[in-house]
């Protein structure tokens, strides 16, 4: 048989690509033709930027202060300047979303509430995912007595409405941002370490597992080195819909005064007086729950995307 | 079936006894102990602080707390001739303050014996308050599931036959976006609505007077009251069932038995609700356990906004307070609640589908 041309050999591998595709590449070619996905994620890239830029944006661009009390500008509402008789030359401070019950700037405060409520679901969300996954390689590779232990504990955790638990550990620990991280990080990891202890399961009897332990790897060596890069995805696929999820929790024990506790401004404990604004100021009780909404919105939106995306049983 | 039950009930003790441990630890890991909340006065003397410690033995070692919380202390000192004064112990002293004399014989029964210690503040018995207040958390519950069930349902099996149409797409949509609200902030906003701004539903409690008994459950009064808190706990039943409905409907929906029914010319509503729902039932139990232990947790937020007189309020109110002996009982009965969840929905699943056997 005669040698193939080139430009056979070109046919031959024009043929072949999209074969040898890897199951990221695909996710990503997939990511990028879903377009709620990508809008989602637009929207929760801005709604973080703003929060990350939040002192750069209310100190050069709105020049208020977010921690500034003024009680004779209290209710503001939205474009609102304050009322001021003395400089009647220069114009007044403008209140873009107006002002709380004591007079602070309400998007100034909505901004860095977004810094704590964020950044508490973000770290709060890797330190669970973590903790979930080194324990479920562990218990699923051992197997045994420490499979038997880490079990009992599981159920007895998942036994306890996660809010009541939240609860004790609030009336004990004064919480603040770092103590609620640390916190849903060591009770939020039940979830993920049941999938990956349930994966580690079945891979610990594959060839290359075997293999590596017949070379003489140590037990750290395979766990670490061969069974977690093929269930960490189990893991970061969990992430979004993970930190929406303590988003929420986090709100919830901020609104009822066990969280991150004022004048730290967080989107949950900017609503605790909520019901007393009805009559003075509506956009102070919309303004905080629709930015929650939205963001869990969107972080529920980036899961599903990337779980499908990731799906290697869904076809293009 | 009666074995598997007395099995599951077996195997939950040692997991009662984990979260009683826990939650007894974090407890006395408290900065100031327990009775930080007692002796915070700053009127009081160093003595009397010593002695408030002294009454509810935050001075003995953590086990032998541990143990006179479970079991009670009458067995610990007691008195054997009558004179008031504890003469036999075991575990405790005799004399714990060292002031020369017995102690007074123990009081306390122990959880064991349905005995929770008294609260701090209204030294009333923590298991009374707590049986006041599960009426009410009953009453929300019961009625949330049931919205739930009764709304969820039917969008469920109606997205699922109009796969693609505009029901589906509404419905699904809809699902996510109240997934994602945080329940807090969607009861006030109906509050803000319906009972501030249109005032057609009040705004809180179980009935108008706060004192007194409120009128029966059927009262058009009490129904009014029980509206809003009810669909803001409702709402995420709805949005998951809807969805759990959707799933098990589309699994069912093309069964050879369903093209059958067809065949034999059933209307279609026979088919969807008689043939197919019935089947499609069955994963829907297994969520049972898990909604229970949701609306637990969406209670203590719901009857904070509403006032109203449940559980969770009362433990949100004793973790604010500190009032210990309260919290403790009030996770506790969360978590048996928890279990026996779980445990019905596994066996309202064997009883649903014959073909499931339990072990």
């Amino acid at each position: 048989m005669a040698a193939q041309t080139d430009a056979q050999v070109a046919r031959l591998e024009s043929d072949n690509r999209g074969v040898g595709i890897s199951l990221t590449q695909l996710a990503f070619r997939r990511l990028k033709r879903d377009r709620l996905t990508l809008v989602a994620i637009g929207i929760f890239m801005t709604l973080a930027l703003l929060s990350l830029f939040a002192p750069v944006i209310s100190n050069q661009i709105l020049h208020v202060d977010y921690t500034r009390t003024n009680v004779p500008n209290k209710f503001l509402g939205i474009w609102e300047r304050e009322k001021n008789e003395s400089n009647s030359g220069t114009l007044n401070q403008l209140h873009v979303l107006g002002t709380d019950d004591i007079g602070r700037d309400h998007l100034a405060r909505l901004l860095y509430a977004g810094r704590i409520s964020l950044g508490i679901g973000f770290m709060g969300a890797i330190l669970s995912l973590t903790i979930g996954l080194a324990i479920g390689i562990i218990t699923g590779y051992h197997g045994g007595i420490i499979d038997d232990i880490f079990n009992w504990v599981i159920t007895t955790l998942d036994s306890i409405p996660q809010l009541f638990l939240l609860l004790i550990i609030a009336a004990v620990l004064q919480p603040g941002p770092t103590t609620l991280v640390l916190v849903f990080g060591f009770l939020g990891w039940t979830g993920t370490t049941r999938l990956i202890r349930g994966e580690t399961f079945s891979l610990r009897e594959r060839e290359y597992i075997i293999s590596a332990r017949a070379v003489g790897a140590s037990s750290w060596r395979v766990m670490f080195a061969h069974i977690a890069p093929n269930v960490i995805s189990i893991a970061v696929i969990t992430l979004a819909i993970t930190i929406g999820n303590l988003i929420l929790v986090e709100s919830a024990l901020s609104f009822l005064g066990l969280g991150v506790e004022p004048p730290t401004p967080t989107w949950g404990n900017m609503l605790t007086k909520a019901q007393s604004f009805f009559t003075s100021g509506i956009h102070l009780v919309i303004a905080p729950g629709v930015l929650i909404t939205t963001t869990v919105l969107c972080l529920y939106i980036i899961g599903d995307g990337i779980r499908d995306a990731f799906d290697p049983t869904l076809k293009d | 079936m009666i074995k598997y039950t007395i099995r599951r009930l077996i195997q939950a003790v040692p997991i009662l006894f984990g979260i009683s441990i826990l939650s007894f630890l974090l407890m006395t890991a408290s900065p100031g102990g327990p009775t930080a909340a007692l002796t915070l006065s700053p009127n009081m003397s160093a003595r009397q602080r010593e002695a408030v410690a002294q009454r509810l033995g935050v001075n003995d070692p953590v086990p032998v707390q541990y143990l006179r919380w479970l079991t009670g202390d009458d067995w610990m000192r007691r008195d054997t001739d009558g004179d008031g004064i504890a003469d036999t112990s075991i575990i405790l002293p005799l004399d714990a303050d060292g002031d020369g004399e017995a102690e007074p014989p123990g009081n306390r029964k122990g959880v064991l014996r349905g005995d929770f210690g008294n609260s701090f503040f209204s030294n009333r018995p923590v298991i009374e308050q707590i049986k006041d207040r599960i009426p009410a958390t009953l009453e929300l519950g019961v009625s949330s599931l049931i919205v739930g069930l009764l709304f969820g349902v039917p969008i469920g099996i109606i997205s699922a036959v109009g796969r693609g149409g505009i029901f589906d797409n509404v419905s699904r949509v809809g699902a996510v976006i109240f997934n994602a609200v945080p329940v807090f902030w969607l009861g006030l906003i109906l509050i803000l609505v319906f009972g501030s701004m249109l005032d057609l539903l009040p705004m809180g409690n179980r009935c108008p007077n706060r004192i007194g008994a409120c009128p029966p459950l059927y009262d058009p009064i009490r129904i009014k009251h029980l509206i809003l808190p009810t669909f803001t706990l409702a709402t995420g039943l709805i949005a998951v069932y809807s969805r759990y409905m959707r799933a098990a409907m589309l699994d069912v929906i093309n069964e050879d038995y369903m093209r059958t029914a067809k065949a034999k010319g059933l209307s279609n509503r026979a088919i969807w609700f008689k043939h197919g729902a019935r089947n499609a039932f069955i994963p829907l139990a297994t969520f049972l356990g898990p909604a229970l232990a949701g609306l637990l947790s969406g209670a203590v937020v719901t009857e904070r906004i509403f006032a109203w007189p449940g559980m969770g309020r009362l433990a949100v109110d004793a973790v604010v307070a500190q009032d210990f002996p309260v919290v403790m009982a009030t996770v506790i009965f969360g978590a048996i609640a928890t279990i026996l969840g779980y445990l019905l929905s596994d066996i309202l699943y064997a009883w649903i589908d014959p073909r499931i056997r339990l072990h």
